[in-house]
């Protein structure tokens, strides 16, 4: 029988005890550094100990119960995922969707949280444990290989409880691949401790001992403190006889990340997830809302304002707003209202689309960026438009970050989402049953002193779009304080140049349509395209020019570099022209 | 316990036991680094450490000077030793040996009085020396790459600005490393809140960088919260303009403009900063700065840059991995990062540190 790779297995990183609320804790297993935190939710999350911008340990980061605030600038991630949330540097951006720590499995089991492996490990099932009454024994890591440990447990003699006494008989038997049971029998009395090995790296672990069955309040102290003690013990004595034998440090098996949520490169147009409707309801007036749990595996996360494509039963696809809180992160929730001249979008939705049903969607994409830095936040809504405001709302709510929701909708039963209106009462001010030019009047009073730092975010119907945007730069709002996302989404492409690219090796020829950048285009071509930043910034996605005039957008070339004229980055940059024509 | 008989007197200048790369080795070597400032050397000579290579720091009537720290006799720590009375030579603790500013053996006090002078090849392992802004610089190599830095107004200043020479430390890290986080701006808002930093200014505008025949130059703007280090105002926001001279490959010259809170005198204050490259992952830190803030003083400009140092060294030394990556994709870069992306790319273009192993 060979033994299983230590990568394929759960190992135990830390005790669920370890895991205080609003804390990041620190560990290492196969020769990875983790940072380990629990979100709001309960979820736990296994990470790399680095932020991906530079480098700094997340172990030392905020965690301020849905995302991790890297300390040197500020990134923040978000729970379940690990994707980049916000860059303070540039709050106006949308941060890439492959920008993400890499995040490793956590599961639960006997009290302790368990991590690595391959998809299908599971934590291991004991016959000498039962779930959900053990008690866990104080962790202690010893400077020996793991083979050390188990070797050393196995002829380990130590009396287990105090009560145990002298004459108790001790054997021990191995509990799978990292773990012994030491049993402890007086009489009919039996004590078992299940010490599970947590290999570190070549040189290192971590003895995570669980005792079965909750003691006697009163003994649970002496047992603690007798444990301790015998185990302080059998440390010593594994690293003298160890000596020699404690190799170098240092990774030993890798493990391996999490896969992306998506199984596509992120071109974002064609359907990447699959979920189920978990839940539909009515929640206001003609509005029906949907819970989408995903089929498998994790969703994708998501910034405030954003939205997915959903691919209907029928054949079209709509775009809706997600209306997720921070902490909402197992489900996306939309909010759909009946169009009376639908074309069949809204239509489909409420009539064909049922809970349990299955549904296409793409990655959420973010037109509608929220920045997190401005000295007032007003938040205007028109009817189903509160969709994406609610999600911004639900998270300056979270960062206690001031911001008015203004929700302009025509009676009480109008307005959708109420449990999550609800807890929001400091910021939100309803304005009901208004006629077109009354709204216009409270518009007037909502943004007529306009401040340095201020920004507003408007969704609703067209001409409330188009009035609040005239209003609001009458009253003094630059353009890019004032930020709308027409609920329909006919508008929602930019009117960026459309353009042929050839590519000289293959002989092929594409077409880059307005909206879509010149990568995720290559790579709907299956052109093989790495990336990194996606701002422009980072050069990883150079493409040599042959041909054609550049409208370079990047900040990565120096002027000669631009001028020229032979390299491009497709993350960003585009033909002046009608055709450009790439070495690839 | 012994070495062999045809092991030769150690020749190669690369030391072994080094954790930089022998390529980058052999690149920063022909760079000038700080290995003292001068006043450490009042006492006599001192020891330092540049690339892994133990220097001994002396001054003779004929200037500073700088070799390995190893008397060619019996291998003993020069630094452990003194300058002899007439001013003219280093001499050795164990045997006395005299050496000249050059390396030269001039004296060997077991030798009879009249015995012959010690041959010419009778020397020490020297290193190009040059004293400037009150620093000892060393180049390792006969040629040197780029010329010191230069910076006038550290080399004369009237009588209204105040020269502050901050303390030397060492951080763990790797000098590019500090030398990024000298002139990183997004990272103000989040680390200096001690000191000048402002956590509601959190955004880098596009600012101005270009490439000059020393390195690097950027302009821009900044809200700096003042927090009344050095008066009893208390925490109010100061408009502050920043011009950072990067001098390839660790030095900084930061000028910080600003008007005083009575909107009419205008103060100047450079912060100087090199980073030594004592080993791969450990970095000796040489800072000046030159104010012209009317009632300024040494101790409080000195504490609180040592404040905002120890702000940074927590997270500088934090970075993993502790080598600054010079493939670009393998960190995360934003707008706000150009200097930084630029930096790197210049490290490789410019001078070929981070050059792929040699394959056999
Ligand atoms: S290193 Fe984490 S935000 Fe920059
Ligand atoms: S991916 Fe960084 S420049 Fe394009
Ligand atoms: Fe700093």
């Amino acid at each position: 029988m060979t033994a299983p790779e230590p990568g394929s297995l759960l190992h135990p990183v830390a005790s669920c005890a370890d895991l205080v609320p609003r804390h990041v804790v620190k560990a290492r297993l196969l020769g990875q550094d983790l940072a380990v935190w629990r979100a709001d939710d309960g979820f736990i999350n296994v990470w790399a100990d680095r932020c991906i911008h530079r480098g700094v340990r997340l172990t030392v980061a905020a965690n301020d119960g849905a995302e991790l605030v890297c300390p040197y600038h500020g990134w923040r991630y978000s729970n379940r995922s690990g994707n980049c949330a916000y860059m303070p540097a540039h709050p106006s951006d949308a941060p890439p969707r492959r920008l993400r720590v890499p995040a490793f499995r956590s599961e639960e089991r006997y009290g302790l949280i368990w991590s690595g492996g391959s998809p299908e490990a599971e934590p291991p099932r004991l016959p000498h444990l039962e779930a959900d009454d053990t008690l866990v024994l104080r962790a202690l890591p010893v400077n020996v290989p793991p083979d050390l440990a188990l070797q050393g447990l196995h002829e380990c003699s130590y009396q287990l409880g105090p009560a145990a006494g002298d004459a108790a008989s001790i054997s021990c038997d191995s509990a799978g691949p990292f773990a012994v049971a030491v049993t402890a029998r007086t009489g009919s009395t039996e004590e078992i401790v299940v010490h599970f090995v947590q290999p570190v790296d070549g040189g290192r672990c971590v003895i995570r001992p669980v005792m079965r069955g909750t003691p006697a309040a009163g003994r649970r102290l002496s047992i603690l403190r007798h444990h301790a003690r015998q185990l302080e013990e059998l440390r010593a004595r594994l690293e003298s006889s160890a000596g020699s034998r404690v190799t170098v440090r240092g990774p030993s098996t890798a493990l391996e990340p999490l896969p992306r949520p998506s199984t596509t490169a992120a071109s974002g147009r064609a359907p990447q997830l699959e979920v189920s409707v978990a839940r539909k309801w009515l929640t206001a007036e003609g509005i029906a809302a949907f819970e989408l749990a995903p089929m498998s595996g994790q969703l994708p996360s998501f910034q405030p304002g954003a939205h997915v494509d959903v691919h209907l039963p029928n054949g079209l696809v709509r775009q809706y707003s997600l209306t997720n809180g921070p902490g909402l992160t197992s489900v996306y929730r939309l909010g759909v209202k009946l169009e009376p001249d639908s074309r069949g979008g809204s239509r489909c939705m409420h009539d064909s689309v049922h809970e349990g049903d299955t549904l296409q969607l793409s990655e959420p994409h973010n037109n509608f960026p929220l920045r997190r830095d401005a000295a007032r936040t007003v938040l205007i809504a028109g009817g189903i438009g509160v969709t994406p405001l609610l999600a911004m709302a639900q998270t300056l709510e979270r960062q206690e970050l001031a911001y008015e929701l203004h929700y302009f909708a025509q009676s009480d039963d109008h307005l959708a989402f109420g449990e999550v209106l609800e807890p929001l009462s400091t910021g939100l001010v309803k304005h009901l049953g208004l006629s077109p030019d009354q709204t216009a009047d409270e518009i007037e009073k909502i943004t007529h002193d306009y401040g340095a730092a201020s920004h507003l975010y408007v969704c609703g119907p067209g001409p409330m779009i188009e009035a609040t945007r005239a209003i609001a730069g009458g009253s003094g709002w630059p353009d890019d304080a004032v930020h709308f996302e027409y609920f329909k989404n006919e508008s929602e492409l930019h009117d960026t140049s459309t353009f042929e690219v050839r590519l000289a090796r293959t002989g092929r020829t594409l077409m880059v349509g307005a909206g879509i950048s010149l990568l995720d285009s290559l790579r709907d071509a299956g052109v093989d395209m790495p990336s990194s930043c996606e701002q422009g910034v980072c050069g990883t996605c150079m493409a040599t020019v042959l041909e054609g005039q550049l409208d370079h957008q990047d900040v990565f070339f120096n002027d000669s570099e631009r001028a020229a004229g032979n390299q491009m980055l497709t993350c960003v940059s585009r033909a002046a022209g009608e055709r450009i024509v790439l070495d690839l | 316990m012994y070495l062999a008989t045809d092991q030769e007197r150690s020749s190669t200048e690369y030391p072994a036991w080094s954790q930089i790369r022998e390529s980058d080795w052999h690149i920063l070597a022909g760079f000038w680094h700080p290995v003292a400032f001068s006043t450490e050397l009042e006492d006599g000579p001192v020891a330092a450490t540049l690339l892994d290579v133990d220097l001994v720091v002396y001054r003779t009537s004929e200037g500073v000077a700088v070799a390995k720290d190893l008397c060619i006799h019996r291998g003993s720590r020069l630094s452990g030793g003194w300058i002899s009375d007439d001013g003219a030579c280093i001499v050795c603790p164990y045997h006395g040996l005299h050496y000249d500013s050059s390396g030269q053996c001039t004296l060997i006090p077991a030798n009879e009085p009249d015995s012959a002078p010690p041959p010419k090849t009778m020397r020490l392992v020297s290193y190009l020396a040059a004293e400037r802004y009150g620093i000892v610089w060393a180049c390792m190599k006969p040629e040197p790459l780029r010329p010191l830095p230069e910076w006038p107004h550290l080399d004369e200043y009237g009588p209204e600005w105040l020269r502050i020479q901050i303390p030397k430390g060492t951080w763990a890290a790797t000098a590019s490393r500090h030398c990024e986080n000298f002139n990183d701006i997004a990272h103000i808002s989040w680390v200096h809140m001690q000191t000048f930093g402002n956590r509601a200014r959190p955004v880098v505008p596009d600012y101005t960088l270009e490439q000059t025949d020393y390195g690097l130059y950027m302009a821009l703007p900044y809200i700096e919260v003042e927090r009344g280090f050095n008066d009893d105002l208390g925490e109010r926001e100061r408009e502050v303009f920043y011009r950072h001279h990067l001098t390839y490959p660790f030095a900084t010259d930061l000028r910080v403009d600003y008007y005083e809170d009575d909107g009419e005198s205008f103060v100047t204050s450079h912060f100087f900063d090199i980073g030594s490259p004592v080993s791969a992952r450990t970095t000796d830190i040489y800072q000046v700065s030159l104010t012209n803030i009317p009632g300024a003083t040494v101790e409080d400009y000195a504490e609180y840059q040592l404040v905002t140092n120890s702000e940074d060294i927590v997270i500088v030394e934090s970075q993993r991995p502790e080598e600054v990556p010079l493939n670009l994709a393998a960190e995360t870069h934003i707008r706000a990062d150009r200097l930084s992306v630029r930096y790197r790319r210049d490290l490789v273009e410019m001078f070929g540190l981070g050059s792929p192993e040699m394959v056999a």
